[in-house]
């Protein structure tokens, strides 16, 4: 059964249509990569995905669940258990990292000692597990990707949504983060909705590629299919 | 770059010579006593148990004040600004007229419900009447009003602030949290060092404030100030009675500097176009709603009618605007001249601040503060006694003394919002245009203030307001026949008939707020509001 | 595009200098008279636009606010001493004057007016002169079985816990305890606080607060000004106004009269002289006392209303008020300790 899908979606902003009859199944384990220019909707499919925006049109399902219909949200965000990493990573700058990765479990009731001890293996799965009590602005771009990343995967989503989380770093550290997640792929299985630009991360990260532009699908295929010399 | 340092400088001059030099004026008075240096006046005040006594009940006053404040500010400010709760922006105008007007009229029409011969009194028993009259004239009814008029700083600011939170830092903490976490743990932490700010100026204001107290019969040491003033002629021991609360807020001011500022502009991120996280209330936007209802017919609704049925008749209007035209008049000249003056001040005090062009700009940055928490008395007896000279007769026997007066005490409303103002603009703007090779008066006068001009409107509005509802320094200094329309009511309100005086008031009132209205109307089909 | 800014700042900046150009300017043609007053403006206003009116003099006022919450006209009088502002200066009461008179800033005018006002109304040299005065009269609610006929009342036992008056500290009461002082001699006047003190006297804010209070029935009999007596009856509330001492061997009846005092280098001493002038003519007098100000005329044979009695009529304490004046700043500490500061 498909974990995530999207049927004929549409969202508009002010008489601009920024989507247009958007559908999308993403069956469980996969990495689906939309990968589009600037302004062509694809950070808006993960705020419809998340339950941050309402879509004017069509039903969208998680787990075979319908979340979201036209003009309507039938779950909240908090009730999706959707992991996401922001293009500008939102750590909260008044908590340490174990206050970021702390606050959703205990918002979800975990008790204390599950709570220590699931920061802790996480923590040593990207390597942070020193950096404990620092606070996101002591950390260098890299170290504070991980950690989003770390709070994103923490609460075992059903799926992680990512929105060009590499596009403010350098191509050193971007490709070695890059490695990092698909390490962590390797390990806990996750789902994945990545959103990017640039065509390098896509052929590194994704499974299937869907292409968008001007709030359309243009083509959505296994990454085996996707000609990676082709110009667009 | 020379002609950034010339200009700031002067201005910086400027302010000192209008701010400072009275207040240095009458700490030298009260540090003389026949011709000589002596500590004799601060002696018998601090000797006295009476003296300690006051400060204790001013202390008081204001510590409850704030705590109030805040406690309603707060929340209130959350619910208007984060939820979809119907009629926001009319509540937010609601709850900010009492902020608008002069304290003691707040006073007057409260004492108006809960007094003697108030509606209260009316419309219940007689002992009923005597309790409300026993709470109202003393220490709750000061709470009562104060927090009522300076709660609308904490609300104001709160709105503010919640503009300036990243949206996805909660959109973050929604992915696993209900709303009402995400505002505890998430936004409300976020915005507490500026709530706190807010809430120390809320401290001060109330701390330096006297019309109220007087009018209510609540001792606190700002009178005491006053009443050296008016019962004993003592000038010398008036500004040293006054110089505890100074120094008191000199106090406050340092520990929110040190410790509040940092913090605040750590977290000062721009405003995001997507706009703030909305909290959707569901079934419980009725109750809310409710709720928020009667709390604004409590608090402002019903002083606000007593005033109209205390006016009764329009005749009682018409008759009051007879009275009082000549100093309505002068308000509203005073009031538009001032704010521009202070728009114009403030706009280059906060732009040495945010740039801190020059090494004293921190010293700028407290002076204007404390000059605003100064009470009333000690500029306007300061504006008196450095003023009052045959050569600068024309400034003393003249409007221009208020307007200097306004000057002193209200260049730090306008300065810190050019601040935020600025704040909001990319130093990279004016960076281009300099490396573009624009010299500093170009860049100010076609990069930095079309930038700004929403943030100079509200400037002048907040200006305006506050030129307009004076009372402390215009009825100290006003020149023979030129007195304001708070201070004619006032004075109306030692004999006048009572339904002048009412009418009197909400003609100050619709004065004040009839400029806003219009702003907000053109505003608002501009499709922004001033503060964004 | 520089010299659009220019031009801009250019504007502005000359716009700015009119209006202030314009504000400067507040001094029209013509001559100008301008007066500190104590009286309430409700009272006062109205006879100065009547001066205006038949002179042609424009009339520049500063007035007074309530007793405690005075911003202190006097202040300013005294602030302004070494560079005057004020030409004449209309007192609610004449310790005021007196003060003034002390100071030095008061100059001696001897009005044409003043001949028909009697000798204790005004200053021997002539530095001020009475007219329209106020009466202390006791306030006393009606249901009070045995009205008191005299001040000393306050001391009665009987009166415990019944009586009110307003804070000595301020007003027409400070002159009064202070005249008490004189007439008394010191013993007297201080036990007598002492014994108002034992009777639980209420201190309140102003003398219309006390008669207000009276006439809720809170308390019996207040010792208040004659115009705030004389309104609550006009009011219909249930309170009669009695003249205390006024036997023969007894006190008699404060009076404080209204003073106008001319300032010493007034800008424009003429106007001011035609204004006292004006201010003491008997036809002021009879304005003052059918209006709301209820203020009983010094000069003879003016008419009045009903609640204003004449002068002539009223047995009144005898007051040096200069005297007064030296004596309520010798006992202000004493009144201060009495009053709990």
């Amino acid at each position: 059964m498909a974990i995530i899908e999207l049927n004929a979606v549409s969202k508009a902003y002010q008489d601009k249509t920024v989507l247009h009859d958007f559908s999308l199944v993403v069956e469980p384990g996969q990495r689906v990569v939309i990968l589009g220019p600037s302004g062509c909707g694809k950070t808006t499919v993960l705020r419809l995905l998340a339950g941050f925006i309402t879509p004017d049109a069509g039903t969208i399902s998680i787990d075979g669940r319908v979340v979201a219909a036209a003009n309507e949200i039938l779950r909240s965000p908090e009730e999706r258990h959707l992991g996401m990493v922001f293009q500008d990573l939102a750590l909260w700058p008044h908590l340490t990292v174990e206050g970021n990765l702390e606050f959703g479990l205990k918002a979800q009731g975990i008790p204390r000692p599950q709570r220590v001890q699931r920061i802790q293996e996480m923590l040593r799965m990207v390597k942070m597990d020193a950096y404990v009590r620092a606070r996101p602005a002591e950390l260098s771009g890299g170290q504070q990707q991980r950690i989003a990343l770390a709070r994103a995967l923490l609460l075992q989503p059903k799926a992680l949504l990512m929105d060009e989380p590499l596009s403010n770093l350098d191509e050193e550290l971007s490709q070695h983060l890059r490695g990092e997640l698909l390490r962590l792929y390797e390990r806990l299985g996750f789902t994945l909705i990545y959103v990017t630009h640039d065509r390098a991360e896509a052929n590194d990260i994704a499974t299937n590629i869907v292409c968008m532009r001007h709030g359309r699908i243009e083509r959505s295929v296994p990454i085996e299919d996707f000609d990676t010399g082709q110009r667009q | 770059m020379r002609t950034r340092r010339i200009i700031l400088t002067a201005v910086t001059l400027f302010l000192a010579v209008v701010g400072l030099a009275p207040i240095v004026v009458m700490i030298v008075r009260s540090l003389m006593v026949d011709g000589g240096f002596s500590l004799e006046y601060y002696r018998t005040l601090l000797a006295t148990e009476r003296s300690w006594r006051l400060l204790g009940n001013s202390l008081e006053l204001a510590l409850l004040t704030a705590l109030l404040s805040t406690l309603v500010g707060l929340p209130l400010g959350l619910l208007l600004g984060k939820t979809d709760l119907p009629f926001r922006r009319v509540f937010v105008m609601l709850f900010t007229l009492p902020l608008v007007i002069p304290p003691y009229i707040t006073a007057v029409s409260w004492a108006n419900v809960l007094g003697p011969s108030g509606l209260v009194a009316a419309l219940w028993s007689e002992p009923m009447a005597q309790v409300g009259a026993r709470l109202l004239f003393g220490l709750p009814g000061c709470v009562l009003v104060l927090a009522s008029t300076f709660m609308p700083a904490v609300l104001l600011a709160t709105l503010t602030l919640v503009r300036t939170i990243n949206p996805r830092l909660e959109e973050a903490a929604r992915l696993s949290a209900r709303p009402l976490r995400v505002l505890s743990g998430i936004t409300v932490p976020l915005i507490r060092p500026g709530v706190l700010l807010a809430a120390t100026l809320v401290f001060l204001l109330a701390l330096g404030e006297f019309g109220v107290p007087t009018f209510l019969r609540y001792n606190v040491f700002s009178v005491e100030s006053f009443t050296q003033f008016s019962a004993f002629y003592n000038f010398g021991a008036a500004t040293a009675a006054a110089v505890p609360l100074a120094l008191l807020t000199f106090v406050v001011l340092s520990v929110e500097w040190l410790a509040l500022r940092k913090k605040t502009q750590a977290l000062r991120l721009t405003p995001d176009p997507g706009g703030t996280v909305v909290i959707k209330l569901g079934r419980h936007r009725v109750w809310l709603f409710a709720l928020v209802g009667v709390l604004g017919a409590m608090l402002v609704v019903a002083p606000l009618l007593s005033l109209l049925l205390q006016a009764g008749s329009p005749g009682a209007y018409l008759r009051a605007l007879y009275v009082v035209r000549d100093s309505l008049f002068h308000s509203l000249l005073l009031a538009a001249i001032g704010a521009t003056g202070l728009t114009v001040l403030g706009f280059f005090v906060g732009y040495l601040i945010h740039t801190r062009a020059l090494p004293f700009w921190g010293a700028v940055d407290a002076g204007t503060v404390l000059l605003f928490a100064m009470p009333s008395t000690v500029i306007g007896v300061g504006l008196i006694a450095l003023w009052n000279r045959p050569t600068t007769n024309f400034i003393y026997s003249t409007p221009l003394i208020i307007l200097l007066g306004y000057l002193a005490q209200y260049t730090a409303l306008t300065g810190r919002i050019t601040v935020a103002g600025l704040a909001s603009v990319p130093a990279s703007m004016e960076e281009a245009a300099a490396s573009a090779g624009a010299g500093w008066i170009r860049r100010l006068g076609l990069i930095v203030l079309p930038l700004v001009k929403y943030a100079l409107l509200s400037g002048w509005l907040i200006a305006y307001i506050f030129c307009l509802r004076d009372t402390g320094i215009s009825m100290l200094v006003y020149p023979p026949g030129y007195d304001t329309l708070p201070v004619r009511i006032f004075t109306l309100m030692a004999n006048g008939l009572p339904e002048i005086v009412a009418a009197a008031c909400v003609l100050m009132i619709v004065t004040t707020v009839l400029p806003l209205v219009g702003v907000a109307l053109v505003v608002r089909t501009r499709g922004r509001w001033a503060w964004q | 595009m520089n010299k659009s800014i220019i031009a801009t700042v250019t504007a502005a900046t000359g716009l700015v200098a009119a209006v202030i150009a314009g504000l400067l300017a507040c001094s029209s043609p013509g001559q100008r008279v301008v007066v500190y007053v104590s009286e309430d403006q409700v009272f006062s206003e109205p006879i100065l636009r009547d001066f205006e009116r038949d002179t042609g003099i424009r009339v520049m006022a500063v007035y007074d606010t309530e007793e405690a919450k005075s911003t202190g006209v006097m202040n300013r009088l005294l602030a302004e001493k070494n560079n005057p502002q004020a030409d004449m200066y209309w007192a609610n009461e004449p310790i005021r004057a007196a003060v003034l008179k002390q100071q030095g800033i008061a100059v001696a005018y001897r009005s044409p007016n003043a001949e028909g006002i009697p000798a204790d109304f005004k200053d021997a040299q002539g530095y001020w002169t009475g007219f329209s005065a106020r009466a202390r009269v006791l306030i006393v609610n009606q249901t009070v079985s045995d009205k008191p006929k005299s001040i000393t009342s306050y001391a009665d036992p009987a009166s415990k816990g019944r009586i009110v008056i307003a804070n000595p500290l301020f007003g027409t009461t400070t002159t009064e305890i202070a005249a008490l002082f004189m007439l008394w001699g010191d013993e007297k006047a201080k036990a007598f606080l002492a014994d108002m003190k034992r009777n639980e006297v209420k201190i309140s804010t102003s003398n219309g607060e006390s008669a207000d209070f009276v006439a809720a029935g809170q308390f019996g009999f207040a010792l208040v000004d004659s115009d705030d007596a004389a309104n609550r009856v006009k009011q219909g509330k249930p309170v009669e106004l009695i003249y205390p001492d006024q036997g023969d061997n007894e006190l008699g009846c404060f009076i404080v009269p209204n003073a106008v005092v001319l300032i010493n280098g007034a800008p424009h001493p003429e106007a001011a002289r035609k204004l006292v002038d004006y201010l003491l003519s008997p036809e002021t007098e009879r304005k003052l006392a059918l209006s709301d100000a209820a203020q009983i005329p010094l000069h003879e044979g003016v008419n009045t209303s009903a609640t204003v009695r004449k002068i002539e009529t009223i047995k009144t304490m005898k007051t040096d008020y200069a005297a007064v004046a030296r004596k309520m700043q010798e006992i202000e500490p004493l009144l201060k300790q009495w009053v709990g500061y």
